[in-house]
């Protein structure tokens, strides 16, 4: 509960305007507290001063009431020297006191008791006798031998309630002769009480010293005559004897402000209490009022300084607090644009705002330098990527070239053991060859004519072999020697003509008709002429030996734009001619058998003929695509849609220059 | 007068065939060394007029033997003729027989080729 009171709190703080308004509200808080000070202060006066109001009323009807009893005594202390009244004659003091009571509406009673109590006189007269002997006027002025204030009691001539005076008179000898009396009407109290210009709702109660109500100004028929001792108040009031205010429950319940003045008799005795009550909120009512009015003016005040407050600092601070927040969330949400602009050169405010716009600019600059730097890094790595690419490609095709040279070199040292190795065959074979040969030629010379005759087929069959095996061990070493070129630039169409009058023994023989179509204008290329030749007579012989029973051997050279890219793969060094590469290109085309298809894959490998045992080593297209592949140039071979076979050799044109 | 013809060759088969070749036409002296350390003494008792001469021997090849019979000044002017398998038929007739100065026939050589090769370099 606590933390969530404190979250609460700093949830409320938090907002710029209460906290300007707490501001005001403490600013103004002594201003108002000192006027709720004075307010107060103010009824307190005001409290102060209705009571001594309130207590001069009390003593002003307490005034009347001592003037009336002053007047009482005067009146008694008069009758009692007259004669008619010192007689006691009834004719003779009953005009006078009949009299006197017209003259002094004041009283509803003037009468003499003798000194037993029995009226002898009475401005009322009264048909039965009457004996006041029991009355207190009476008792107590026998006790005193002067004037007297008695109680309340119903006049028994006037049948009124009635406060008695009275007064004893002597004869000479100083003995009692009667009592003179005056009754006063109650009434007359409130008399006095309407005369006094009271508050309204003022309750004005006079009780003599016993408590007993003489006179109220309300309800006077309930409450006269009745003991109001137990009212507290009036309890509180007899308990005092001298004049003041107190604030008292009445014998009506309510709590009033009383204002009480007593009432002395001849001897300077209390003989009663004037006492005035108001409700509080009657009394106070203008004390109240000007609190009140203090209150609400302090509230007024308070209320107004906030809601100024509030709807100032909406004008004052928080307008442009928004200013600077609405342009804090521009930029935050992206708006980089976003200024505050600050119409002001002073103050806080603007400083803030000058801040922000300052930041703003910085940030833009800054995001600006970023994207600039990003866009160089971009283009930086762009211009890397392309770069990385192109060492990349070259790493490739260095890659490649070493792999390329490391097949080669490899090869070369394969090829240097084959060499070795066809050498050393060569050696190991040539000379029982050697022996073989020397001896068929010995044998030959040596035989008879006869013998000569019938075995010259089986001498001819020895030297063939022998011959064949010489062949074999040549094709070896061609083949070990073949990577040795001695590349120079050459005519391909004089090596065409070289090469095929050294197989036009075998064109005649076969009835193999020539048919030879030269590009005179190529020019030379670069070759090892006599690798070159040996690939041509290798393949014209192929050509003729396809040819037994004769037919047509194509030859023609042109040169071609290549439409496409051309590489041979699968070979070691692989020839590859571009689009748009003008290449020389050797065609030899046969009428003859053909390559049987399931053979086609096979022909360029080592040691595969499909001539008859003794007609061909099988190296012979394996030496020949291993030269052009180390021409750089690419051989096909197939056969023709209209039969026979064609062999096509591409070289590079060397550039002029 | 029988030309006298030195055969130096490890391979006594061939060394045998030949002399039996080379004399069966009755022109020609043959004697045959199959061992090459004994080549010059038998070249300097033999004294032959002309020298076929194999290459790869053991113990000493054919170079050595030449360059020994070359430094003997009795065997000196006599010509040698290198036959050997270690050259080829189209290398030695690219290079008309010479070969580093010396005159090579490439193994096998038939006996006419041999003999035409005895006469060509005997004849001066």
């Amino acid at each position: 509960m606590k933390l969530a009171i404190h979250r609460l709190l700093q949830l409320v703080l938090s907002y710029l305007r209460v906290r300007l308004i707490l501001l005001v509200f403490f600013a103004v808080m002594p201003a108002l507290v000192l006027e709720l000070y004075l307010g107060f202060a103010q009824r307190q006066r005001l409290a102060e001063q209705t009571n001594r109001e309130f207590l001069n009323m009390a003593k002003i009807i307490a005034t009347q009431q001592d003037w009336m009893i002053a007047n009482s005594r005067q009146l008694l202390e008069v009758l009692v020297r007259i004669p008619e009244i010192r007689s006691m004659h009834p004719s003779l003091c009953n005009p006078l006191l009949a009299n006197l009571l017209k003259q002094n509406p004041l009283y509803v009673t003037l009468g003499v008791v003798d000194s037993n109590g029995l009226m002898t006189c009475s401005a009322l007269p009264s048909d039965v006798p009457i004996n006041d002997s029991d009355r207190l006027w009476f008792k107590r002025a026998l006790e005193t031998r002067a004037f007297v204030v008695g109680e309340y009691a119903i006049s028994r001539t006037a049948h009124v309630p009635t406060l008695h005076f009275s007064c004893p008179f002597f004869d000479d000898l100083g003995n009692l002769r009667g009592v003179v009396y005056a009754g006063v009407d109650l009434k007359w109290f409130n008399q006095i009480f309407a005369r006094v210009h009271l508050p309204e709702g003022t309750i004005s109660t006079m009780v003599d010293a016993g408590g007993m109500i003489l006179a109220r100004s309300v309800d006077p028929d309930k409450w006269v005559g009745k003991t109001g001792v137990e009212s507290l108040a009036i309890k509180t009031v007899i308990a005092r004897i001298n004049e003041g205010t107190v604030l008292g429950t009445g014998p009506d319940g309510i709590t009033r402000l009383y204002a009480y003045s007593p009432l002395k008799g001849p001897s300077g005795s209390i003989v009663g209490f004037v006492i005035l009550g108001i409700s509080i909120e009657e009394a106070y009512a203008d004390a109240n009022r000007v609190m009140i009015r203090s209150l609400l003016l302090t509230a007024m005040v308070g209320a107004f300084a906030i809601v100024a407050a509030w709807m100032l600092s909406g004008s004052f601070v928080l307008q442009r607090s928004r200013e600077l927040i609405t342009t804090a969330k521009r930029l935050r949400s992206g708006d980089l644009m976003a200024r505050v602009k600050p119409n002001h050169h002073f103050g806080e405010f603007t400083e803030v705002a000058k801040a922000i716009d300052e930041m703003a600019e910085a940030i833009q600059t800054l995001i600006a330098s970023h994207k600039q730097y990003q866009h160089n890094l971009e283009n930086l790595v762009d211009e890397r990527t392309v770069s990385l690419k192109e060492r990349n490609d070259q790493l490739k095709r260095a890659n490649e070239e070493l792999k390329t040279a490391r097949l080669q070199l490899i090869h070369a040292e394969k090829m240097e053991t084959v060499g070795r190795l066809a050498a050393g065959v060569a050696h190991e074979v040539r000379n029982p060859l050697q022996i073989i040969l020397m001896s068929i030629d010995f044998l030959s010379q040596s035989l008879t004519p006869e013998q000569s005759k019938s075995l010259a087929g089986v001498i001819n069959g020895m030297r063939t072999a022998t011959q064949r095996a010489d062949a074999i061990i040549k094709g070896v070493l061609d083949f070990s020697h073949s990577d040795d070129l001695e590349m120079q630039l050459h005519d391909i169409n004089g090596l065409l003509d070289k090469a095929l009058l050294l197989v036009g023994h075998n064109l005649n023989k076969n009835h193999v008709h020539l048919d030879l179509n030269l590009d005179l204008e190529i020019p030379d290329i670069k070759m090892d002429p006599m690798k070159i030749e040996q690939v041509l007579i290798n393949l014209f012989s192929n050509a003729i030996d396809a040819m037994s029973k004769g037919g047509t051997l194509s030859v023609s050279t042109f040169r071609e734009k290549l439409k496409e890219s051309h590489h041979d793969s699968g070979t070691r060094k692989a020839g590859i001619f571009y689009a748009g590469e003008t290449v020389a290109i050797v065609k030899i085309e046969d009428t003859g058998c053909g390559i049987a298809p399931e053979a086609m894959h096979k022909i360029f490998d080592p040691f595969f003929t499909t001539k008859s045992t003794g007609k061909g080593t099988g190296l012979g297209l394996y030496i020949v695509k291993k030269i052009i592949d180390l021409h750089g140039g690419i051989i096909e071979l197939g056969n023709r849609p209209t039969g026979g076979t064609y062999s096509q050799l591409m070289f590079r044109i060397p550039e002029r220059g | 007068m029988k030309k006298k013809v030195l055969i130096i060759d490890d391979e006594e088969a061939f060394t045998e065939i030949a002399k039996l070749t080379l004399e069966s036409g009755d022109r020609y002296e043959v004697c045959v060394e199959n061992n090459p350390l004994t080549a010059v003494q038998t070249a300097r008792n033999f004294m032959p007029d002309i020298i076929i001469l194999d290459v790869v021997m053991p113990d000493m090849d054919g170079g050595e033997v030449r360059n020994q019979l070359m430094a003997t000044p009795v065997l000196k002017n006599i010509p040698i003729i290198f036959l050997t398998a270690i050259v080829q038929e189209k290398d030695v007739a690219k290079n008309h027989g010479v070969i580093g100065g010396s005159f090579f026939l490439a193994k096998p050589a038939s006996a006419n080729v041999l003999i035409d090769a005895i006469e060509k370099h005997t004849r001066s």
